[in-house]
């Protein structure tokens, strides 16, 4: 029948999903593989593996995803069979779980109580009331007051302790499958960064990896930027950043933050990550300007976006764009390669009085370049003042509460995994033919050695108890 | 500097604690077992003393912070912790014989941060990254972690070692001659210390992408350190649910545990010679 063949499928799959070889067999799996991740290191650039390994070694490590393997299919395939492994453990022990948290039945059947991890009989030769107060004491203080029931004339005493225990299973592995959950929430977040220089203002952040533009619905303002040094070193002790958010055109939060001190506004982490020096759109520069024919060069010392009038004149220069590393890109557009100072230009509007504006390039290496040779000025590119600006790493991960979520139930299942355990003692009290017999049996889930020992103590606690002349 | 004699005159007391330790086991003399703890206690108040002193030195220079920075610092203060992992067991089972085994480790981690040549012993300031409570909650319950790991290398290598010599009696019969506890109290400190290993080490790496996520903007970025901690952690998971649930005890759980141990020495010391990465030591 098609039907029972369906169900023995389901069934061989699903014995698959639950046994713990599996699970063993995925641990060693998943520490093979964690092993060749840190031996062959992960996305690097191409030519750094082709300095490493031939050719054919890195198209077959780039075909295999070994060289970022942490995001190979595989990996996810390894990491899905690990969740499915614990979600089916989870399903598959919960009937018993259930069956264990639920009460145990305060009377037993022998039958049942010798096949208990522990189990022991005694005859009293007397009995009385004060000999029954002292065998519930003892089990009272071994574990807890015991509930009683009578039932055709035998006394029946339940105690139990740790019932809880068995929420260590899935405290430990939901904790697991909650982290997991974490971090595919993650991945709906972004990881950037951003150089801003004192003064600037952005919202524009580059994806790590990607390198594409991300824009923020808000931007941030560097106010200030401030290292400090170890004496008599070049080792940084401590570098800040005052940042302002603003929103809409308004300030709406400022905050210094430093190493270990991040700013968060919207569920965006603004982490203070890097510095360096260099020179931002909005830097200062000297500029040198002298009339065409003429051999006297006076210097201005002006801003990004500043316009200063010449003087002895009503003309007026802007200095327009301040490109630290200028290059074309392959629209022919000038772009800033990098922040570093490596080929400063400067693009001048120049503003004649009554006549129509004209632009010009000027560069600091360079003098010589792009003149205009109608122009009525020679302008030079002196001096430009480096800056410092500030290295930001800027991350939103919606799964970040999650993963911690996890990993405090993992710390909690793990505390009760190890330290506590489900123990269970019955004990009957039958009275036949002027004597006494007790039954004594326990159990516990955990730490059964343990329990032994301390089974056998109560025991012999009994056995004293019986033994009192009255 | 003053904080280097006591770590040199406890590397000392050590050393001689691990002759003592091999004595007692030799001459089977339960009388000197007090006489040894004694020394071991004093070389771990020399220890305490050395480790608050490099502490109290490192604020008088200027840089003030907790001795857990280099690899010296690290050395002497995973000694200091395995030191006090072993006093709890010696105290919680009774039995000093484990000593013989734990001091040697403890000993040899000492003379080399003292010893070895490329070793500085120099307090160094710290990155702006590492100037957080952060460092000591991770670093600490990390070392906590490899320490009780280190003690159940101590016990499965007695369990073996034993259990050679011990061909076929009845293991369960305690054996008054000798003073190396039973098969079983060491099979069951193996599987505790195992498992007190596993939970602060796991709290180690929770603390540790706790941090990361609060100075870089990222809780686990596969970084060697924390992939080699991952294997570790992943290896004795295994170990666990071999014992657990597949009853694994014995001679089989001793030498699956004393292998682990390569991977906790590999993510504390190899990791640092062999790759690179955030967590280079100096
Ligand atoms: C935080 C670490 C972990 C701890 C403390 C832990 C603890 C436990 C405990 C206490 C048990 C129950 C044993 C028993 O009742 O006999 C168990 C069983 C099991 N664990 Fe884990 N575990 C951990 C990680 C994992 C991982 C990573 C997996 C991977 C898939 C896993 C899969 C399993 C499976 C399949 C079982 C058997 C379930 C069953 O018998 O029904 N565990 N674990």
């Amino acid at each position: 029948m098609p039907d029972q063949k369906r169900k023995n499928v389901f069934n061989i799959i699903w014995k698959f999903f639950i046994s713990v070889k599996l699970t063993i067999a995925l641990l060693i799996v998943l520490s093979i593989v964690c092993i060749i991740g840190t031996v062959i290191p992960q996305n690097l650039a191409e030519n750094e593996y082709l300095r490493m390994y031939s050719r054919s070694t890195y198209e077959f490590l780039k075909s295999t995803n070994c060289i970022d393997l942490y995001h190979a299919w595989w990996f996810t395939f390894l990491m899905t069979a690990f969740t499915a492994n614990m979600i089916a453990c989870s399903l598959n022990r919960l009937p018993r779980v259930l069956k264990f948290i639920s009460k145990s039945d305060t009377a037993i059947d022998e039958r049942d109580a010798e096949n208990l991890l522990c189990f022991k009989k005694i005859t009293f030769k007397t009995f009385n009331q004060e000999k029954a107060k002292g065998l519930v004491k003892a089990l009272e203080v071994f574990l807890k007051k015991p509930e009683t029931v009578e039932k055709a004339g035998k006394n029946y005493f339940f105690s139990e302790k740790g019932r809880f225990s068995y929420l260590a299973f899935y405290l430990t592995h939901l904790g697991m499958v909650i982290i997991i959950i974490g971090t595919l929430l993650g991945t709906l977040g972004f990881q950037g960064f951003m150089q801003l220089f004192e003064g600037d203002t952005s919202g524009i952040v580059t994806l790590r990896k990607s390198y594409k533009q991300k824009t923020l619905p808000f931007e941030i303002r560097c106010n200030k930027f401030e290292v400090t040094f170890y004496d008599r070193t070049n080792m940084p002790k401590d570098y800040k950043s005052s940042l302002t958010v603003i929103e809409n055109g308004k300030e709406v939060l400022t905050k210094v933050i430093e190493v270990n001190d991040p700013l968060i506004y919207k569920g965006v982490y603004f982490y203070q990550s890097s510095y360096g020096e260099g020179a931002g759109s909005r830097g200062e520069v000297i500029l040198g300007i002298k009339k065409r024919n003429s051999a006297e060069q006076k210097n201005y010392h002006v801003k990004a976006g500043q316009r200063v009038t010449i003087d002895g004149t009503k003309d007026t220069v802007k200095v327009n764009r301040l490109i630290p590393d200028f290059a074309m890109n392959d629209k022919g557009q000038p772009v800033s390669r990098s922040s570093k100072p490596n080929n400063p230009a400067l693009l001048l509007t120049v503003f004649p009085e009554g006549k129509k504006p004209y632009s010009t390039w000027v560069f600091s290496k360079f003098p010589d370049f792009h003149k205009k040779p109608d122009s009525p000025y020679v302008f030079t590119f002196v001096k430009l003042f480096p800056k410092y600006y500030t290295g930001l790493q800027i991350t939103r991960d919606p799964g970040i509460w999650v993963v911690w979520l996890g990993c405090t139930l993992i710390t909690i299942g793990m505390c009760l995994a190890f330290f506590t355990s489900h123990r269970r003692v019955w004990m009957t009290v039958e009275e036949q033919g002027g004597t006494h017999k007790i039954m004594l049996a326990g159990t516990s889930n955990k730490n059964k050695d343990a329990f032994k020992k301390d089974f056998d103590r109560l025991f012999n606690e009994l056995k004293s108890i019986g033994e009192m002349k009255c | 500097m003053l904080s280097s004699k006591f770590i040199g005159f406890a590397t000392l007391t050590y050393m001689l604690c691990m002759v003592l330790y091999f004595c007692y086991l030799f001459f089977r003399n339960k009388k000197y077992g007090y006489i040894i703890t004694a020394v071991a206690v004093i070389g771990f108040l020399l220890h305490t003393a050395g480790l608050g002193l490099r502490w109290y030195e490192s604020y008088q220079i200027g840089y003030g912070h907790i001795p857990l920075a280099n690899l010296y610092e690290a050395l002497v203060s995973l000694s200091w912790t395995t030191v006090i992992i072993y006093f709890i067991m010696e105290y919680r089972y009774k039995m000093k014989t484990l000593g013989a085994l734990v001091f040697p480790i403890i000993g040899i981690c000492m003379a080399y941060a003292s010893l070895s040549p490329n070793m500085s012993d120099r307090i160094d300031p710290l990155i702006p990254a590492l100037q957080s409570n952060w460092l000591t909650f991770h670093v600490l319950t990390c070392f906590f972690g490899y320490s009780a790991f280190a003690v159940s290398f101590a016990s499965s290598i007695a369990y073996l070692f034993k259990y050679k010599k011990k061909t076929r009696a009845d293991s369960s019969a305690p054996d008054h001659k000798e003073l190396l506890p039973t098969l079983e109290a060491l099979d069951e400190i193996t599987y505790k210390t195992v498992a007190i290993g596993f939970l602060l080490f796991s709290v180690g790496i929770i603390t540790g992408a706790v941090w990361a996520n609060y100075a870089w903007g990222s809780y686990w970025t596969w970084d060697p350190k924390e992939t080699w901690s991952l294997i570790t952690w992943f290896v004795y998971a295994a170990f666990l649910h071999a014992r657990f649930t597949r009853g694994w005890k014995g001679k089989k759980a001793a030498i699956l545990s004393a292998c682990s141990f390569l991977a906790v020495i590999f993510t504390f010391l190899g990791v640092n010679y062999l790759l690179s990465g955030l967590h280079s030591y100096a």
